[in-house]
């Protein structure tokens, strides 16, 4: 960002670390997606909107998303992502509007651009869409495992 | 925060259960269980790290005001009459730690069992009742979020309280009567004599209540978030004092906090109180003015929200208006709201409040054409390959333990780095390969009943350079890999890694001395026996990458493991591995094929039987045809081989050729044939010593 004037959109899907102990719902590794997108006119209604049609795109159907307000540091407002999914709210991840301190740092005017972030966590989606309730089930690595998912890639 | 609905009510009327528990999820308090009890409702919601003022049930009740629009109604504490001052005395030596200190003093107190009321309210939140009076000080941090602590007065040394940094090695013995060594980031609170309590942590066992206290002495103080935060994690102390202290309670609670507590004291254990309070230091309380321009609401949420709203949210919050312009107000944010000190945590405010379910959520945005990076098409293609061609993706770790070690990696022979702490326990090795995690998936799938146990993978490893090398270059290469595992032997690998590559348009090269253009390509690969202590001697090759004008790298291995590299990984079936590079194969999705007309006149197949030293390679059989340069030579194929000493002398065999001519010109005569079969021979006899057999 700061070798760059806006508008900016990025896409990254890859691994992340952290020392957590693995159980049920923790690994040490994951997959994150996150966004960045900034640009002048940038909104909340656009995050949601971005959000809403990956969530449709993703799980099929007209899917609704849900913000709640959270806490985090490089956005504010922040908010949790809910997707909703066979009459339940599922959680997606995080995400907000990024915080005009951000923007300051990297040299831009808050007042002139606006962006939104979001980080998505894959095994999390995956684990409440497969039914997958041990998040350790993803990297055994089990054949009897991995074949259930044959053609899932490409939907 | 655990909260018990009947204690809540005393604040504010609250609705039906659900009702309440949804509206708090949707502004900010996310509802994480509700558990019903015999008189009461306890009701766990998570608390953001930002907002102390929900830590009590008061601030709590306060968000529920706002919500459904109710009145809340805070008990007012004042502790009145008193004898007159005495001796005992309040100093604070490190401001730094703790800007404000208060104590107040009763006597003649008789400390016994709580009521039932307090009983049952702090066994709804989770805390066991222990005497009226320590009852007292947790129910009242429950309720306004103000840490206190009761002190037995008389087993204080010297009537006085110091409020120090610990020395170093300094011990101490906590309520929970084990004994902890102090450092000098930590506060501690003292007597003349030693300390008494680790400041916002936890008291001393010393000076606790018991039931023979008679006097008391109730602290509230405000210790900085850093020595009590600091303290909690190096002695794992953590309190519900010190989570409240970490993230910084309500200023103003602490005098309200200290007149409640005397005051539920007196009432519950009797005794009288000597007022006025002893006090040091000052209150450290800057409420932030913030000026809110009524379009910046808009601005960020996408959405119209009126200046008469915002206003009316903002208020009921308890932020107070100084000034007011027709685009803009200046608001004075409450002591409690101390995460409210910019602009946008006002915007926060109005939109969690309103809710976030006014924000559209059909406003596309802009659309930019985007292309897959070649990256991305080479990876799609590489995974197409290997699902179609039966292999199930794996993810393993990028970190592996110290035994994989011994596994020697093609991509760099320089030790592998090491994680601290280790990611896995066991595992701190950032990896320099994939092959013995991947061969150990495969183990542990066949060991547990797979139908098979071929596996691919594609990952980054991490391969440090040797320090004298990199000139300017970054001291870590990360190649980006792909790495297979299935059964069989070498050949089968070989000719998995060459279909992947010809998807790729990476193709084999004759001999790499003589590379000529393929197709109009102008790269591709030779293999070549490798050496490696992970694969078998003689049952393994590297796969060299050549293009014009370029030096020749590796780009693979393809190698039957070793025994030994089998028994590490658990394995005990043929197995066979693949590695390759991707990266720097990216150029490769660029290529585009130019087409060469196919011929529409007939071809002749001829085929040679070749007797060759054991010695001499197919591939350089191949290479001696391919060099006559003739245009009809449409393709040549290994038909077979095979060996009789007798017939063929010692140390011979037949080498069956089979040739396709075709010219795209005309219709070949069987003459025309002839000669380029026969100069064919000939560049076999003169480069590969090539008999040919009648």
């Amino acid at each position: 960002m700061e070798q760059r004037k806006p508008p900016l959109r990025i896409v990254s899907l890859g691994r992340v670390y952290r020392p957590d102990t693995a159980d049920a719902t923790h690994y040490p590794m994951f997959h994150q997606v996150e966004g960045l997108l900034v640009e002048p006119g940038t909104t909340m209604a656009h995050l949601k909107s971005v959000l809403r049609s990956f969530a449709s795109s993703f799980l099929g159907g007209d899917v609704r998303v849900r913000f709640r307000p959270s806490f985090f540091p490089f956005t504010e407002p922040s908010v949790e992502v809910d997707m909703e999914w066979n009459g339940r709210w599922i959680e997606m991840g995080g995400a907000g509007m990024v915080d005009p301190s951000v923007l300051q740092s990297v040299g831009y005017d808050p007042d002139e651009v606006c962006g939104f972030a979001f980080g998505l966590g894959v095994e999390r989606i995956a684990a409440r869409r497969f039914g997958v309730a041990d998040i350790r089930d993803f990297y055994r690595n089990d054949i009897r495992f991995l074949e259930q998912f044959h053609d899932r890639g490409q939907a | 925060m655990i909260v018990s609905l009947d204690w809540l009510a005393e604040y504010v009327d609250l609705p039906e259960v659900d009702a309440l528990t949804e509206r708090l999820l949707l502004s900010g308090l996310n509802h994480e269980s509700t558990k019903m009890l015999h008189e009461d409702t306890a009701v766990d919601l998570e608390v953001t790290s930002n907002r102390p003022d929900c830590l009590g049930h008061i601030g709590v009740a306060r968000e529920v005001s706002v919500l459904f629009q109710r009145p809340l109604k805070i008990p007012a504490a004042s502790v009145g009459g008193g004898e007159p001052p005495h001796s005992f005395s309040v100093a604070i030596e490190s401001t730094d730690m703790c800007p404000f200190y208060s104590a107040r003093l009763i006597r003649e107190a008789a400390v016994g069992p709580s009521p039932d009321w307090l009983v049952r309210r702090l066994e709804a939140v989770g805390v066991a009742s222990v005497n009226n009076v320590v009852d007292v000080t947790n129910y009242v941090m429950l309720e306004c979020g103000q840490p206190l602590h009761a002190f037995d007065l008389n087993r204080l040394n010297g009537e006085k309280i110091i409020v120090r940094r610990a020395t170093e090695g300094e011990s101490f013995v906590a309520i929970n009567h084990k004994e902890y060594k102090l450092t000098a980031e930590m506060c501690v609170i003292s007597d003349a004599k030693q300390p008494v309590a680790i400041a916002g942590v936890m008291g001393g066992a010393e000076t606790e209540i018991s039931l023979e206290t008679t006097d008391v002495l109730i602290e509230s103080a405000q210790f900085a978030p850093l020595p009590v935060r600091s303290a909690a994690r190096a002695l794992v102390l953590g309190s519900p004092s010190s989570y409240r202290f970490e993230r910084g309670p309500d200023p103003a609670a602490v005098e309200w906090a200290s007149c409640r507590a005397v005051e539920l004291i007196l009432d519950l254990a009797g005794g009288t109180c000597i007022a006025p309070a002893i006090k040091a230091g000052s209150l450290s309380s800057s409420q932030a003015t913030i000026d809110l321009r009524i379009h910046r609401v808009e601005q960020v949420l996408g959405v119209s929200i009126s200046g008469q709203r915002q206003r009316e949210i903002l208020q009921s919050l308890g932020f107070v208006e100084q000034e007011s312009a027709s685009d803009a107000t200046r608001w004075l944010a409450p002591t409690w709201r101390r995460d409210c000190t910019r602009e946008i945590d006002l915007v926060e405010e109005v939109a969690r409040i309103e809710g976030y379910d006014c924000v559209p959520e059909d406003i596309p945005i802009s659309a930019v054409p985007v292309q897959r990076s070649p990256r991305e098409r080479m990876v799609r293609v590489v995974s197409e390959s290997c699902v179609a061609a039966g292999f199930c993706e794996a993810m393993t770790r990028s970190v592996v333990g110290d035994r994989f070690e011994e596994f020697s990696s093609p991509w760099g022979d320089v030790p592998a780095m090491v994680c601290r702490p280790p990611l896995v326990q066991g595992a701190d090795r950032l990896r320099r390969t994939l092959l013995p995690s991947l061969l150990e998936a495969r183990a542990s799938s066949l060991s547990s009943g797979s139908s098979h146990g071929d596996l691919y993978e594609i990952a980054h490893v991490y391969v440090r350079r040797d320090g004298e090398s990199s000139e300017g270059a970054p001291p870590i290469e990360e190649p980006l890999l792909l790495t297979l595992v299935t059964g069989g032997d070498f050949f089968q690998g070989k000719g998995f890694a060459a279909a992947i590559l010809d998807r790729l348009g990476i193709y084999e090269w004759s001999a790499e001395e003589s590379p000529k253009a393929h197709a109009g390509v102008e790269y591709g690969v030779t293999y070549r026996p490798f050496e490696s202590a992970a694969m078998t001697a003689g049952r393994s090759a590297e796969i060299l990458f050549h293009a014009l004008g370029e030096k020749s790298r590796r780009i693979g291995v393809i190698g039957e493991f070793s025994e030994d590299v089998m028994k590490m990984c658990g394995c005990d079936r043929n197995s066979v591995g693949i590695e390759l590079r991707l990266d720097g194969l990216e150029f490769t999705t660029k290529y585009e094929p130019k087409l060469l007309a196919p011929s529409s006149f007939p071809s002749i197949d001829r085929d040679m039987n070749l007797v060759v030293d054991e010695a001499i390679s197919w591939a350089s059989i191949r290479a001696a045809i391919e060099s006559t340069q003739c245009d009809a030579l449409e393709s040549v194929r290994l038909g077979e081989i095979w060996r009789d000493a007798d017939r063929l002398g010692e140390g011979k065999k037949s080498v069956v050729v089979s040739i396709r001519l075709r010219s795209s010109k005309e219709t070949l005569s069987a003459e025309q044939a002839n000669s380029f079969v026969e100069a064919m021979v000939r560049s076999c006899q003169d480069h590969v010593g090539a008999a040919l057999r009648g």
